[in-house]
């Protein structure tokens, strides 16, 4: 097993090879992220880093579902409005991933869904409101990815009152973005971590992977597994934290579009794959998928690592 | 010399009927190649241990890579 | 936790949910160039094969077990090491004799049983670039009569965005091939050393043709050098004996029934062939070629071979399979050139499972020295009875099975039946006889495992 944990705390020059051990921090997407890597030359690197930085600005820029100013929240717009709006490559390529996605889960991940947030708040300690049926009926009647209609270059909506969201999409994606930008700008050895959407470049200077903990959420400091990374991604589901109990049965954040209601089975599911965002995807359908989330992550022949409800 | 002269003809075949009908093929549309069905041979023992039966049982052997060597089988 | 329940999922597009996520990640535009490049392994592996191999009639058998261990080493390497050993028993056919009607006879001295041991040791070093790979590997393999060192180097080049790849391998073998005298056995020659030595060049182009098929051309040059005739055989030639024993004396049934009666073990196991072949007032190979006209396998010293590979392999969605088709046609100096026809079908299910049904045809023509038996020495002295050098086809029937758990552990078991006919060469049949037709029975298991 290839250990040796050379973590953020290895921060001296790896004087074998004159690199030096860089690391930045900031906030981005909405959480926490940070980006480290072997540089030669300090100052490059701070430079390399406001590179990748930019890019992920303009990633949220053009895909964040809070910002009016968004291309999303354009898209969103305009469809409601019966008209159409045309979009670019990467609009088209991330709107067929999320195509993918739909399919290989069999309509569990459906990038239409996030509607649903409104009717669920999670973000107070206060005890959850339960939606009333009728309340779920109305929001479920503008879920759909098939009402979704993409054409020549315009994406349109057959429904009124839908709404796109590239939740679980756009920051793994993100992530795998800013390793390509970082190869791009010479760097070997690296990693990218996006509020816990993580992708190497590759290995520390030596070798060793890069050795990511996942946090056991049940008791804080402990961790119950080490991933070792050299290229690939790796991306959680699921948030402890933001579980909610209802009449004593635990549900998780995830708000599943067949029924309108949060998800039991599993609290939390990370994956390794060779992309951020397939390993996003992975553990977010997995999460839906609630107790058959193992048996499809076990056919699906990726490394997880799956903490149940 | 004959065998040179045939080995450049049946080169030069392969190749004009290969790249008439060669598709740029994208890297993302590369999954279906990477399906582990697509290796030949899984395993490399099995594969190893057929050409050798066959090259001490067969005056041809080899072709598909070079240095399997030493079998000792004549 | 236990999770029991299956159902509302669609097995169908499970198998190949991971690759339709992965192509669909692909397409995006900042993931496609990071994501290419086959990266080196990070798992060390371990793998045992074990088979064993048949012949009908029990003519001989072999066991055999290879051992493989890879390790990844820096960022870019890989060490592989591997041993193989084989145990032979049986006998094989020394020499044709004729009956009274002139038909060939094998005799095999069943009488003297065998036993030979193969040990091979192999160690490889793989380098990993972004856009090539290039391995050096040497190995050693040594018998009771035989003793073989190899090199062999290779490199390909991936170009035109991965899709075209160009690979380049050049090889040395180099072998101290004697027999092991057995004093103890009729008909054995007093010990010869010699070596061989074998260079081999290959050219090869793989291509993705389109998003299910990978097409490769390979062109190997090999050539031979050295004595190369096979020790233990020996050939029949009428006009070297004291007489033409056709329509006198039935010579393969004579010896058929010194074999079969115990008279060639009693005369072995009692020292008589022991102090006949160790005495000085007669020289058993002398004698014999006198009386019988027995020859020494007697090859060119120099074989070249041109051997071109053609493979197709081609993914089928429907039935998630993968078909493997190769052609292998070589270009022989000794004439015995050779057609293969190798066909794999590689069936993927769901949970690891996967099975491959296999067939294989090849044809050779025989060797330009090659006879059963001779009327009368050839100019050039250059004869041959060796089987493995006689026109013939033979036709294999494989079925391979696996199955891999936790990906970690993956389980294989092979069986191959392989069916050798003097009369299954392709447009005809050039010499060779049905006294040589046989056939074999291999089964194999083996297990890798992942850390």
């Amino acid at each position: 097993m290839p250990n040796s944990n050379k973590g953020s705390d290895n921060s001296n020059a790896y004087s074998k090879t004159a690199l030096q051990f860089c690391r930045f921090s900031f906030h981005a997407m909405g959480s926490p992220c940070d980006i480290r890597f072997y540089a030669a030359d300090v100052v490059e690197a701070a430079s390399t880093f406001k590179h990748v930085v930019q890019d992920i600005v303009e990633l949220e820029n053009k895909y964040s579902r809070y910002k009016s100013e968004s291309l999303l929240s354009k898209v969103n717009v305009a469809a409601n409005q019966g008209a159409s709006i045309d979009v670019d490559d990467e609009f088209l390529a991330l709107l067929s991933y999320a195509n993918a996605c739909f399919e290989q889960s069999d309509g569990l991940f459906d990038v239409t869904s996030g509607l649903l947030r409104e009717l669920w708040d999670f973000s107070t300690d206060a005890a959850i409101e339960i939606p009333s049926s009728e309340q779920i009926e109305s929001v479920l009647e503008r879920i759909g990815w098939r009402h979704v209609v993409i054409k020549d270059h315009t994406v349109s909506f057959a429904k009124k009152g839908m709404a796109i969201d590239f939740g679980g999409i756009v920051k793994e994606y993100a992530a795998d973005c800013s390793a390509k930008k970082l190869v791009d700008q010479g760097v070997q050895f690296g990693l990218v971590n996006l509020g816990g959407d993580i992708k190497a470049v590759g290995p520390h200077p030596d070798g060793c992977p890069w050795n990511v903990k996942i946090r056991d959420p049940k008791v804080a400091g402990k961790h119950v597994a080490e991933i070792p990374l050299y290229h690939e991604g790796l991306a959680t589901s699921g948030d402890y934290e933001r579980c909610v109990e209802i009449e004593g049965q635990r549900y998780s954040h995830l708000l599943s579009p067949k029924t309108g209601w949060p998800v039991a089975g599993l609290s939390s599911v990370s994956v390794k794959a060779p992309q951020c965002v397939v390993a996003g995807s992975a553990a977010t359908i997995a999460m839906l998928k609630g107790n058959q989330g193992k048996a499809w992550l076990e056919s699906l022949g990726v490394e997880y690592h799956l903490i149940s409800g | 010399m004959n065998t040179t002269i045939k080995l450049f003809g049946i080169m030069l075949i392969a190749v004009s009927i290969s790249s008439c009908a060669i598709e740029p093929v994208k890297p993302w549309q590369r999954g279906r190649l990477a399906n582990p069905v697509m290796v030949r041979d899984a395993n490399p023992a099995q594969a190893v241990l057929e050409q050798h039966t066959y090259s001490s049982k067969e005056a041809t052997s080899g072709g598909y890579s070079t240095g399997a060597g030493g079998c000792g089988c004549n | 936790m236990a999770v029991t329940d299956d159902k509302g999922d669609n097995p169908i597009e499970k198998g190949a949910a991971l690759g339709a996520l992965m192509s669909a990640a692909l397409a995006l535009p900042g993931v496609a160039d990071a994501a290419q490049g086959g990266f080196r392994s990070e798992d060390v592996k371990l793998n045992y094969h074990r088979a064993k191999y048949e012949e009908k009639g029990n003519r001989m058998s072999v066991e055999t077990e290879h051992v493989t261990l890879t390790v990844p080493v820096g960022r870019d390497f890989e060490v592989t090491g591997s041993i193989i050993e084989d145990i032979t028993s049986g006998a094989s056919p020394v020499v044709n004799f004729l009956d009274i009607d002139g038909d060939p006879h094998q005799f095999v001295e069943t009488g003297a049983s065998i036993k030979d041991k193969r040990d091979i040791v192999e160690a490889s070093v793989g380098y990993y670039g972004v856009d090539d790979y290039a391995s050096f590997k040497i190995g050693r393999s040594e018998e009771d009569d035989y003793e073989s060192s190899y090199g062999s180097l290779s490199y390909r080049l991936d170009i035109n965005h991965k899709r075209t790849s160009i690979s380049f391998g050049a090889g040395l073998t180099s072998d101290e091939v004697w027999n092991s005298y057995n004093p103890d056995v009729l008909l054995e020659e007093p010990s010869i050393f010699d070596r061989r030595k074998k260079k081999e060049f290959m050219v090869g182009i793989s291509q993705i043709v389109n998003r299910n098929t990978v097409a490769q051309f390979n062109v190997t040059y090999a050539k031979s050098e050295g004595n190369l005739s096979d020790p233990y055989k020996k050939v029949y030639v009428v006009d070297e004996g004291l007489v033409d024993y056709r329509g006198l004396i039935d010579v393969a049934g004579l010896f058929r029934f010194a074999v079969d009666f115990g008279l060639v073990s009693f005369l072995n196991e009692s020292g008589i062939t022991r102090f006949l072949n160790e005495s000085s007032f007669i020289d058993v190979p002398e004698v014999t070629e006198f009386l019988l006209g027995l020859k020494k396998d007697n090859r060119p010293d120099v074989r070249e071979q041109w051997i071109y590979l053609l493979r197709f392999s081609h993914y089928m969605e429907s039935t998630n399979s993968g078909l493997h088709f190769d052609y292998r046609y070589s270009d022989d100096s000794w004439g015995a050139d050779s057609h293969t026809f190798d066909l794999k079908w590689n069936f993927g299910f769901e949970s690891g499972w996967q099975i491959s049904p296999g067939l294989r045809y090849y044809s050779q023509h025989s060797a330009f020295f090659y006879d059963v038996f001779f009327e009368s020495l050839p100019e050039d002295e250059f004869v041959s009875s060796d089987y493995r050098l006689a026109g013939f086809g033979a036709i294999s029937k494989k079925l391979g099975l696996s199955k891999t758990f936790n990906r970690k552990y993956t389980f294989y078991i092979d069986y191959e039946r392989y069916d050798r006919h003097y009369d299954y060469e392709l447009g005809g049949a050039s010499k060779g006889s049905d006294i040589d037709d046989y056939r074999f029975k291999m089964l194999s298991f083996s297990v890798d495992a992942k850390f």
